[in-house]
């Protein structure tokens, strides 16, 4: 059960699902929240569990009843105990803190950089005012320049995710073999659905190091041997935009295989610039 | 060359009345280094997930002591060990014992060569993983957030030397990379698995002819140069891996991280910090089995590395410490388990020539509910000081890079 969620009862509340959600889900680390309301809201999730079946249920007893303190607000449901859950979490999305931090993540996915102060302070204004929709505030942010403007793209690296399947995507192509592209991507520090701990992987220029470019570079040169014949030639003229997200880096290696040129020779070029981690 | 003493150092620094760079001191030098010493290695073993320090050095009850265990016992009535059969000595009114699986780290403290420093950690201690294994990076107060890794502090110190041109790399990670005492800065640090695997996969690969003002594309190709100038300087050392015939090694990843480490330092790459890690200790439920298999791998990894140094002469180049984010909580959960919690003891590995091993050092946190900080055992050392202790081992200053700690007292010969 997610966080030990289901070891978490009365007299010995296991606060790792409570501090997992505060830290890393709602508000972040060491924002707003103290080591009290850690313990405060395990408190307010025990008796929380699970069915043999694994159908959701509450049990009183487990449940640690009387009052507790959450964020400067108290909460106590007595015996509709599975209440005290629902409140914390009611209290935890009250705070302005919680629409600015999964703000700050949808720009760190998808932006990238520094994210512009007064611009997330209006969209989290209106992502808690709108309940939290994700949706409308997935459409603000797709419809901005902050995302549209050209001069920001490339400007991020690519997980090993995006790399192979985006990829393969592009060029139209199905791998030979999907298992080795998992296990491909695990070697470039990314096993997927598998994270290595709750918060997910780290990102950014962590993607790249000495060991994962290198394997990530012995892989694209497989793969560029692999994908040369299968490509529609009729991608010819635009493999260079299909396929990179700025401008090549090592201009010199793709000027000696212009785009007239046989596909293939121009695939392998690409598939092993530096600009193909990029996003 | 004319060998030239310490006492003659220290009087000539003072009489000049400034510091200077002398070069290095032979091998057989003491275990605190007056001057950066290249040849020198830090291995950095890294407890992912928070040690249960409790469960590693126990407190037991003896004649003497009778009644040492019985705050421990009584806050773990499940968890709680009792066998104590690698006793390592007395502290704060308890006499102590390794874990009963870790029998080659209690061989390695009765040869002199392990040191424990009990009651690691700091004050204000943070619970988190991430954020806690932030601060052990970068060497900072709990409270505030530094972007640079302590090392990376050490190494770009004004008064430290820039990494000689025959050095392959400031530091190489093993392991979970992105944990990185070594971050920014500017330094060349390698990323991995082991040497041989590295010339394998960098051979043909072209050192980028200029930069860009993307900084994304700068860093992948800061880290293709980077590549490029490792392999040529590894690809003369590692003409044929070193193999040893003493060291029996855990199976699994740490232990290939051990034997790997091994083989580079053998073959001359001696790198100032290497980093491996053992993952897994997180246990908040189920934790005796789990946590007794990997004190076992953590034994027997620290044993063989120990001992395939030993055998190529080099043991005596290599300073071996553990960490972790955190320690855990004094009262066992009701999962078999513990959550985070706050000190921890912390391993110190060397030869008899640099440390003076088989003793413990610090004191060990009382367990009282009155000695508690809520629920948590309080520090007594802090972690800095197993910093500035390896700072000192290699020769680098460490008063700019993590000021106001010294190292451990009587640790480093």
């Amino acid at each position: 059960m997610f966080l030990n969620s289901d070891s978490n009862v009365k007299g010995k509340p296991n606060e790792n699902f409570a501090r997992e959600l505060l830290e890393l889900f709602t508000l972040g680390e060491g924002q707003v929240y103290t080591e009290d309301d850690v313990v405060a809201v395990a408190k307010c999730f025990t008796g929380y569990g699970l069915t043999n079946r694994q159908q959701w249920q509450f049990t009183q007893t487990k449940h640690e009843t009387g009052p507790k303190t959450v964020l400067g607000t108290a909460i106590d449901n007595g015996v509709n105990g599975e209440k005290d859950g629902d409140d914390a979490i009611d209290t935890i999305l009250a705070q302005n803190r919680c629409a600015r931090f999964i703000v700050e993540k949808l720009w760190a996915e998808f932006i990238g950089g520094t994210p512009d102060g007064a611009t997330v302070t209006s969209w989290a204004a209106a992502f808690k005012a709108g309940n939290y929709q994700i949706k409308p505030l997935l459409k603000t942010l797709f419809k901005s320049t902050w995302f549209t403007d050209t001069a920001q793209r490339g400007r991020m690296l690519r997980s090993p995710i995006d790399l192979h399947a985006g990829l393969y995507r592009s060029l139209g192509v199905e791998p030979t073999s999907y298992s080795s592209e998992v296990w491909q991507a695990s070697q470039e520090d990314q096993h997927l659905l598998s994270p290595p701990n709750v918060r997910g992987w780290v990102g950014g220029l962590a993607w790249i190091n000495a060991k994962s470019l290198l394997e990530r570079r012995t892989h694209l040169q497989w793969m560029g041997n692999g994908v040369h014949n299968r490509v529609n030639p009729l991608l010819d003229g635009v493999l260079d935009q299909l396929v990179l997200a700025a401008p090549a880096y090592d201009t010199a290696a793709l000027a000696a295989t212009p785009p007239s040129w046989d596909p293939r020779r121009r695939i392998r070029t690409l598939l092993v610039d530096p600009a193909i981690h990029l996003r | 060359m004319a060998r030239i003493s310490r006492r003659d150092l220290l009087r000539a620094a003072c009489a000049a009345g400034v510091g200077f760079v002398l070069p290095g001191i032979a091998h057989g030098a003491p275990g605190v280094a007056a001057t950066p010493q290249w040849g020198r290695s830090l291995i950095l073993v890294e407890l992912d997930g928070g040690n249960d320090g409790l469960n590693t050095v126990i407190p037991y009850a003896n004649i003497d002591y009778p009644n040492a265990d019985i705050d421990y016992l009584a806050a773990r009535p499940g968890l709680g060990i009792t066998t104590n059969i690698h006793p390592v000595g007395i502290s704060s009114g308890m006499p102590l014992t390794l874990n009963p699986v870790m029998t080659w780290a209690k061989t390695l403290f009765t040869a002199g060569e392990l040191a424990i420093v009990l009651g690691v950690g700091m004050p204000n201690p943070n619970r988190s993983h991430f954020r806690g294994m932030d601060i052990w990076n970068t060497g900072s107060d709990s409270t505030t957030v530094l972007g640079s890794g302590w090392l990376t502090r050490v190494f770009t110190d004004p008064g430290a030397p820039a990494l000689p041109a025959t050095s392959v790399a400031h530091g190489a990670l093993l392991s979970r990379s992105t944990s990185n005492p070594l971050l920014g800065g500017g330094l060349r640090v390698l990323a991995m698995k082991d040497g041989a695997d590295f010339l394998s996969d960098s051979n043909g690969v072209i050192d980028p002819p200029s930069s860009s003002s993307n900084p994304a594309l700068q860093h992948v190709l800061n880290v293709q140069h980077d590549v490029v100038v490792a392999r040529g300087l590894l690809s003369n050392a590692l003409t044929t891996t070193p193999t040893f015939t003493t060291p029996s090694w855990p199976t699994g990843g740490f232990g290939e991280q051990c034997l790997a480490v091994a083989q580079l330092i053998a073959a001359g790459i001696s790198l100032p910090v290497y980093k491996i890690s053992l993952s897994g200790f997180d246990h908040h439920s189920a934790q005796r089995d789990k946590h007794d298999d990997l004190l076992a791998q953590l034994a027997r990894g620290l044993k063989g590395l120990r001992d395939a140094l030993d055998e190529k002469g080099r043991f005596n180049d290599v300073l071996i410490m553990t960490y972790s984010e955190f320690g855990r909580r004094v009262e066992e959960n009701d999962s078999g388990g513990t959550d985070h919690g706050t000190a921890a003891p912390h391993f110190v590995i060397g030869s008899t020539a640099n440390i003076v091993g088989g003793a413990l050092y610090g004191t060990q946190p009382r367990l009282d509910s009155a000695s508690l900080d809520r629920g948590d055992l309080v520090h007594s050392t802090d972690y800095r000081k197993l910093y500035a202790t390896a700072g000192s081992f290699l020769g680098f200053p460490t008063s700019t890079a993590i000021p106001g700690h010294t190292p451990i007292s009587g640790l480093l010969r």
